[in-house]
């Protein structure tokens, strides 16, 4: 049979009525083929995936008896017998068969007769026919559910058809959004997100906090057992703690109000192997328990287990993989994979790394560095953004490369004509008696570097450092800081630092006097100490960065270099003196709030 | 005090709100839908005391919900600050003029936690000035307030003058004027007990809190039914000119003063020098706010200046002779002799005050 788009109408109805399972329902959704059995007193239904060389059941052999009842007994065995000639026709196909998921009892039995079953996972049954009151006891259990309650959170039924066109349009956002928030690519088969498929025979339930939907649900029903598979819980990503929670009490309460007895949340796979399991597969089962507890990174096994089991279920319920083989052979997992995950293993995997990436929110990592007394300016969204933002520096950096071009040598050192003419000299500069000329001493100087090493040093700060800083704070302070830094840093160097010099060591004046200077380092390094004014731990980088120059000038024997210590005092200063963070004005306020 | 933030970026959102509860607001809403602000502003509605929205550009869903704030009637008297991005030099691309002059005051990233205080209080201040009516209970001298506001044409904000002579005309007005109301002065000896009544209840609601009273008389006698709930007393002897400029002055600087009294105990141990520098600059915008005097006065006494100490506490005496804390204040500083009078003042003013009631004079 091959798989069909949507099931017949008779085979919905046999389904809906006579299911035991809690995946049967699932199985109307398209892409399923039905395995069918007509006998006298019965009838079967097997649901099923096709996947090259192996069909994956979905649901234990549905049965409706004709006439009269059968014992559980008996109808287990009819169980059986029904999925031993499931598994013998597709045999004749050349195929395999994989059943999941199956109970306890079924793979009990199948395992009698030769056949391979292993427990894959639990499903959590909750007996709402026992709870008085399910919504006060959840209540009472998880608390961010209750504080939600409290604060005047509503949860309510809903039919999509009678939402309104915006209420419509949220739940999809909200939906896109959770899709989106998944660690993998979405899954198939029984874990295919497709909440308004079959909604006539579904239940929905929606929370509203704050005039806006916050999360919903939808239960489908498992007929024969009185019960309701809660099984698409979606919510936003900014929702309040205890949103779900607040969901499903509502839900249960409803549906007992109903005549439901029962309510599931659905199989938690790989939860820990029943002990009287652990003979049947050791190392199967250890390998498996293992991944739940280690291998967490695209699938939450672990923290799916631990909130199924945060609503105190009445039983977990051991769900097994039952095989057509006596052991479970590769193109059987193969095929299982092919149908849970369409894109295959590895691009889901893949697909997942990536995910994390895109996740990972870079303005919020990033802005985690800087003081909560300044807000900044957000951080670009794309490239062309990123660039256009950055503008300042990359026009320094252009001209740079420009003056390197044309004032280094094809070694890449600085030719001495520019050296001798244009590089900062602070005996020069007094002989040129600081005339107009003398105004290309302080700017110049700025784009020309003595070799390779210098210019990329520079440019490496300047995009990293410059650049970032230009995108906070904008071009316009970012310029002035850096053409301060870059025309007085040397200047004052010069007058405060050398007339110590002539007193404390007057035969190294006239060395000191006479050493140059070039680079873009000065600019640099006064929005260095910007930046570095944001950070939260400001005080000990200013100290890290002022020791490290003071030695590197001790280490070159250079005062000349001490320019940089300068170039930090004029970055401080100016952002001092337009963002003033004086000693955490909030934190004064928030003193004078305690008791 | 409830602030709603407008914004979709969660960093920004945060770090905001996280800024604006150090400014005493006792919760701040973050919201970008327009759902969310529309159940806020009907669920909230006179709580709200500030919105704050950041639009990044045309298409973004912040504007149709800056859009829909600016064409809230009911949030007309909210303060309401623009954040952007933009360079001071590139006009604004996402509003149509005629929504420019709604933003009270827009704040360019990066700002500072000091820049947020400045641009909050210069919205309040211009917020403000819409509270440029005046409820006036008497008969006897409100022809010369007409005229201060009328003729004169005073540099104060004050538009309108409403003489008012009964509890239900002031209930009427009210109910559909309060958040215009800037001001009641009150003529002693026109009221009756129910009406005094009212006025102290209305006090206690939001409305009332943030509108001043004022009793034209400083008279013991006359003083005693309002002394629990007036903010200033001045004599008629004062002119109309005086105390409207003194009521205008309270009501435009009212925020920026209010968050220094907040922080005021914490601020003189934590930064005595910078806390007077911010109260004195304070009074050169409202010299005559006597919460402010008495600030002024406890550092004096804090710092050991008596006599600059006793000359502030009279000075709040001048404008509130009902205040405990002032006659407390001064009877601890002053002579023996002077001491006996202040006792008797005080009794005479604060009957009730248990720490007066004790003291022997």
């Amino acid at each position: 049979m091959p798989n069909r788009k949507h099931p017949s109408k008779e085979t919905t109805d046999f389904i809906l009525k006579h299911a035991k399972s809690s995946t049967a329902f699932l199985t109307l959704y398209s892409g399923f083929a039905y395995y069918r059995l007509d006998e006298a007193e019965y009838s079967v239904i097997i649901p099923y995936m096709e996947a090259p060389k192996v069909r994956v059941a979905a649901s234990s052999p549905i049965i409706s008896f004709h006439g009269h009842e059968f014992t559980a007994e008996t109808e287990l065995a009819l169980a059986a017998e029904s999925l031993i000639r499931f598994f013998e026709e597709s045999k004749k196909l050349k195929k395999t068969c994989v059943l999941l998921p199956a109970s306890k009892a079924l793979a009990s039995k199948m395992r009698e007769k030769g056949y391979f079953a292993i427990q894959a996972g639990s499903e959590p049954w909750y007996s709402i026919k026992s709870m008085q009151d399910p919504r006060r006891e959840i209540l009472q259990k998880i608390h961010s559910a209750k504080h939600l309650f409290q604060k005047g959170a509503v949860a309510e039924a809903f039919i999509p058809k009678k939402l309104t066109a915006r209420e419509h349009t949220e739940l999809e956002a909200l939906t896109h959004e959770w899709l989106e928030s998944r660690k993998i690519s979405p899954l198939k088969f029984l874990n295919r997100l497709e909440p308004w498929v079959q909604s006539e025979h579904k239940k929905y339930f929606r929370m509203i906090y704050n005039g806006r939907q916050m999360g919903y649900l939808a239960a489908t029903p498992v007929a024969g057992r009185k019960a309701w598979y809660l099984v698409d819980l979606i919510r936003a990503d900014h929702c309040p703690p205890g949103t779900t929670e607040f969901l499903i009490a509502e839900a249960m309460e409803q549906l007992k109000k109903e005549g439901a007895e029962e309510v599931t949340l659905g199989m938690a796979p790989l939860t820990p192997t029943l002990p009287d399991e652990f003979p049947f597969h050791p190392l199967a089962y250890r390998f498996m328990n293992y991944s739940f507890e280690k291998m967490n990174l695209f699938y939450n096994f672990k923290s799916l287990h631990a909130y199924k089991d945060k609503f105190k279920p009445t039983t977990w319920e051991p769900q097994y993989l039952i095989a057509s083989t006596p052991s479970l052979r590769p193109t059987s997992l193969y095929g299982l994979s092919s149908v849970i995950l369409p894109q295959g293993i590895w691009r889901t995997a893949l697909g997942g790394f990536w995910k994390k990436i895109k996740a990972i929110q870079v303005e919020k990592t990033l802005n985690r560095m800087f003081s909560p007394n300044v807000i900044l300016r957000r951080f670009p969204k794309s490239l062309a953004e990123m660039i256009i933002k950055a503008k300042f520096t990359l026009s320094i950096n252009a001209i740079n490369i420009m003056f390197f071009i044309v004032a280094n040598d094809d070694k890449g050192n600085l030719l001495p004509r520019f050296a001798n003419t244009y590089a900062y000299q602070w005996t020069r500069l007094v002989q040129n008696r600081f005339h107009f000329q003398s105004i290309d001493y302080f700017f110049l100087p700025s784009f020309l570097h003595f070799n390779h090493v210098h210019i990329i040093f520079n440019s490496t700060l300047l995009v990293v450092v410059v650049g970032y800083l230009e995108i906070l704070v904008g071009s316009f302070f970012v310029g002035m800081t850096f053409t301060a830094g870059m025309l007085l840093s040397n200047l004052l160097t010069s007058i405060f630092f050398l007339p110590w010099i002539r007193l404390l060591a007057p035969t190294a004046f006239q060395l000191f006097s006479e050493e140059l200077d070039v680079g873009a380092s000065l600019g640099i390094f006064s929005c260095i100490a910007v930046f570095i004014y944001f950070l939260k731990c400001r005080r000990p980088v200013y100290i890290a960065l002022a020791l490290s120059i003071v030695v590197a000038a001790i280490y070159q024997n250079s005062v000349i270099t001490l320019n940089h210590l300068i170039a930090l005092v004029i970055g401080f200063g100016l952002a001092n003196y337009f963002y003033p963070l004086s000693r955490c004005e909030a934190l004064k306020a928030k003193v004078a709030r305690e008791p | 005090m409830i602030a709603i933030i407008v914004s979709e970026n969660e960093v920004f959102s945060k770090a905001l709100s996280s800024m604006i509860s150090g400014l005493g607001y006792h919760q701040a809403l973050i919201t970008h839908h327009v759902d969310e602000a529309s159940f806020f502003f009907e669920k909230y509605n006179d709580q709200i005391k500030l919105i704050i929205f950041e639009v990044v550009e045309e298409g973004n869903s912040d504007l149709p919900l800056a859009r829909l704030i600016i064409q809230k009637s009911e949030l007309n008297f909210v303060p309401l600050i623009f954040v952007s991005n933009r360079s001071p030099k590139i006009p604004f691309l996402s509003f149509h003029s005629q929504d420019l002059s709604r933003i009270d005051r827009e704040l360019m990233r990066p700002f500072t936690f000091q820049h947020l205080k400045q641009c909050i209080a210069l919205a309040h201040e211009r917020r403000s000035l819409l509270r440029n009516r005046l409820i006036y209970f008497g008969s006897q001298h409100s022809s010369g307030f007409f005229e201060a506001i009328l003729v004169k044409n005073l540099p104060m904000h004050w538009q309108e003058v409403n003489v008012l002579d009964s509890l239900e005309g002031l209930q009427e007005y009210l109910a559909i004027h309060s958040f215009r109301v800037g001001g009641i002065l009150i003529e002693p000896g026109s009221l009756s007990k129910k009406l005094i009544d009212y006025l102290a209840h209305y006090k206690k609601t939001t409305a009332g809190i943030q509108t001043p009273y004022l009793l034209l008389s400083t008279a013991t006698h006359e003083v005693e039914p309002f002394r629990l709930f007036t903010d200033l007393y001045y004599d008629i002897s004062n002119g109309p000119d005086e105390i409207l400029s003194a009521l205008s002055r309270r009501i435009l600087y009212g925020w920026e003063i209010r968050d220094l009294l907040v922080e005021f105990k914490a601020l003189i141990k934590i930064d005595p020098k910078g806390t007077e520098k911010r109260v004195q600059a304070l009074l050169k915008k409202d010299g005559e706010r006597w919460e402010l005097r008495k600030c002024l006065a406890k550092m004096y006494e804090i710092k050991g200046d008596s006599a600059r100490a006793i000359e502030n506490y009279k000075r709040v005496l001048v404008s509130h002779p009902c205040d405990p804390a002032t006659y407390l204040g001064l009877i601890e500083l002053s002579s023996p002799e002077e001491k006996v009078n202040w006792i008797f003042q005080a009794k005479l003013f604060c009957p009730n005050h248990p720490q007066i009631n004790g003291l022997r004079g």
